[in-house]
């Protein structure tokens, strides 16, 4: 699966959402979107989704223009996973999975296979026939992911899957996505968590204020420089076996 | 039991009890063990078409609603909701003022439905190609205003005096002195309302996520939501042409729905059938129960149990939101 954005611009009120994103992600992998509040995060996801006309530039999927493809065809290609989901009604969590599957035409056994199969993979069988009010914030999270990934879609985009979520499901949300991205996914999720970010993602992509500022493995992104100029933040980082943390100070004058 | 054993037994039963009661309702007494020629007549010219229009009437009502709430994604969404019927009542009376009728009988029905089919292609209009359910109430809103105003401006112009009388036929609504032409006229209409919905039902269950992930599931937004549209318009209207305006079923029928424990959309719209059905029988025994000699317009009866039961509904929601924080 390969994603490619080329001189991709969205328009907005006062400047543009994205200004000229030039993009090419070409081989499966968890890839996170980072940068500030309101620097177009939500809005990159939603155009490679083909939720947002672009003003500008093309986005090509699987080898596919994204504007040559019928809504159908593109969903057959990826998934999409709104920030903060929510269920208008209070269905059970197999009946929310069922949803996924409404425009694949499937048997009745290949269906019941397929939802099977996803319960299990995402740790749901014991809340299969439990309502969505019912669950915990975590539980909902994942009932919502497997939602998205029951169509086994070869792009799947996540819009923060980890907000409002407590460091367990944090965690357990990115492992699964991680896992995804091995199975030959090309996962793209948006995250706050810059040492998540470092931890779990193959690659990330910075955004300041519409304009792809850099994009690489997470030590070439996540320079000095780069995150004075994001976030206005220094850092100062620590590196573990598992993983590396950071801690965020705000540019003294003069920085 | 399982929930849809449970739900079809308490809905045969009731539909069974009812029908009993409503068919034994009238003013002549019937032995229905020995039926004579003049009782056969009465049960068959004057009960069975009632009773008949009362389901058709309330499946009808019933699905608009569910279908309304669920596309709308508010449970206070009903038929009356969109303009349809208010537009659907304006032509008619304006028919019956004018005193068109008589030109042909198709001529009433037929323009009745244009009238709803041009209320629903206004709102279309003010929606507009952007997926906003906001703005399609808002449309509603406005097309029914629009109506009520029109029908009023006729009214206050009228030299006839009984112009009122016409007017309040079809705002309030009546199942009386109705037999099989009214019957022949909303059947077919609800048989084509029905299909409609059922072909395009998929996106009134993918409507219970955001609309964002919606359209990323590969449904056409706008196009398939003037369809659901188009099938309300058609129903609703074919009952105003039959009955009139009887409001509050068609809120009242997925509420009913969903007490029972049923939250899957899709059971939710198909169980509202035969609960609108339950709903209209009760509504119009009790009218027969409590009217004098001159019967009362259903559309009251059913606006004096069913805005309480709005309040309650309201205060309901308001308790849960609250819950849930």
């Amino acid at each position: 699966m390969s994603l490619k954005l080329t001189d991709v611009s969205l328009s907005g009120i006062a400047r543009d959402r994205l200004h000229e994103i030039n993009l090419a992600l070409t081989k499966p992998g968890l890839v996170g979107v980072i940068g500030a509040n309101g620097a177009g995060k939500s809005s990159l996801l939603k155009v490679i989704a083909g939720l947002e006309k672009v003003a500008h530039g093309e986005v090509v999927v699987g080898g596919k223009r994204l504007s040559d493809l019928n809504s159908k065809q593109r969903a057959a290609l990826l998934s999409y996973l709104p920030q903060n989901e929510q269920a208008q009604w209070d269905i059970t969590v197999t009946e929310l999975l069922a949803i996924g599957l409404l425009q694949h035409s499937l048997g009745k056994q290949q269906r019941a296979q397929r939802l099977q199969k996803w319960l299990n993979y995402c740790d749901l069988t014991g809340l299969a026939e439990r309502r969505l009010s019912t669950l915990s914030g975590g539980e909902r999270q994942r009932a919502f992911l497997a939602r998205a990934l029951i169509s086994e879609p070869q792009l799947l985009l996540c819009d923060e899957p980890t907000a409002a979520l407590d460091i367990q499901h944090q965690l357990q949300t990115l492992k699964l996505l991680k896992e995804q991205s091995r199975a030959g996914r090309l996962v793209v999720c948006s995250l706050h968590d810059l040492s998540l970010a470092a931890r779990y993602c193959d690659r990330l992509i910075l955004i300041e204020e519409g304009k792809l500022l850099a994009t690489g493995a997470p030590a070439s992104v996540l320079t000095d420089t780069n995150l004075a100029r994001a976030f206005s933040v220094s850092a100062e980082w620590f590196c573990h076996s598992s993983g590396v943390a950071w801690i965020p100070q705000p540019l003294s004058e003069g920085d | 039991m399982t929930e849809k054993l449970w739900v079809t037994s308490l809905t045969v039963c009731l539909i069974l009890l009812l029908s009993a009661w409503h068919l034994s309702q009238g003013s002549a007494d019937i032995d229905w063990l020995a039926v004579t020629e003049l009782q056969r007549t009465i049960i068959w010219d004057i009960r069975l078409p009632r009773w008949l229009l009362a389901v058709v009437n309330g499946i009808a009502l019933g699905l608009s609603g569910a279908a309304l709430q669920l596309l709308l994604r508010n449970p206070l969404a009903e038929p009356g909701l969109i303009g349809v019927s208010s537009m659907s009542a304006l032509f008619t009376v304006t028919v019956l003022y004018f005193g068109w009728a008589a030109a042909s009988s198709w001529f009433l029905p037929l323009l009745a439905l244009v009238g709803g089919l041009s209320g629903l292609l206004l709102v279309v209009l003010m929606a507009g190609r952007t997926y906003d359910i906001h703005r399609v109430i808002l449309a509603g809103v406005a097309v029914s205003s629009l109506a009520a105003a029109a029908m009023g401006l006729i009214l206050y112009l009228a030299p006839n005096p009984f112009a009122f009388q016409e007017w309040s036929l079809w705002t309030l609504g009546s199942l009386a002195n109705r037999s099989w032409p009214q019957l022949y006229l909303v059947l077919p209409v609800v048989v084509v309302g029905i299909a409609l919905l059922a072909f395009w039902r998929q996106l009134l269950t993918a409507l219970t996520l955001s609309e964002n992930t919606v359209a990323s599931m590969g449904f056409k937004l706008v196009s398939q939501r003037n369809g659901i549209l188009l099938a309300v318009a058609t129903m609703v209207s074919g009952s105003v042409v039959s009955v009139g305006i009887i409001g509050f079923i068609g809120l009242l029928a997925p509420h009913t729905v969903r007490l029972l424990g049923v939250q899957h959309p899709q059971k939710v719209l198909w169980y509202s059938a035969p609960a609108g059905a339950l709903l209209l029988l009760a509504m119009d025994i009790l009218t027969r129960l409590i009217s004098g000699p001159r019967e009362l317009p259903i559309g009251i009866v059913s606006a004096l149990v069913g805005a309480p039961l709005l309040i309650a509904l309201l205060f309901r929601q308001q308790h849960a939101r609250k819950l849930t924080g």
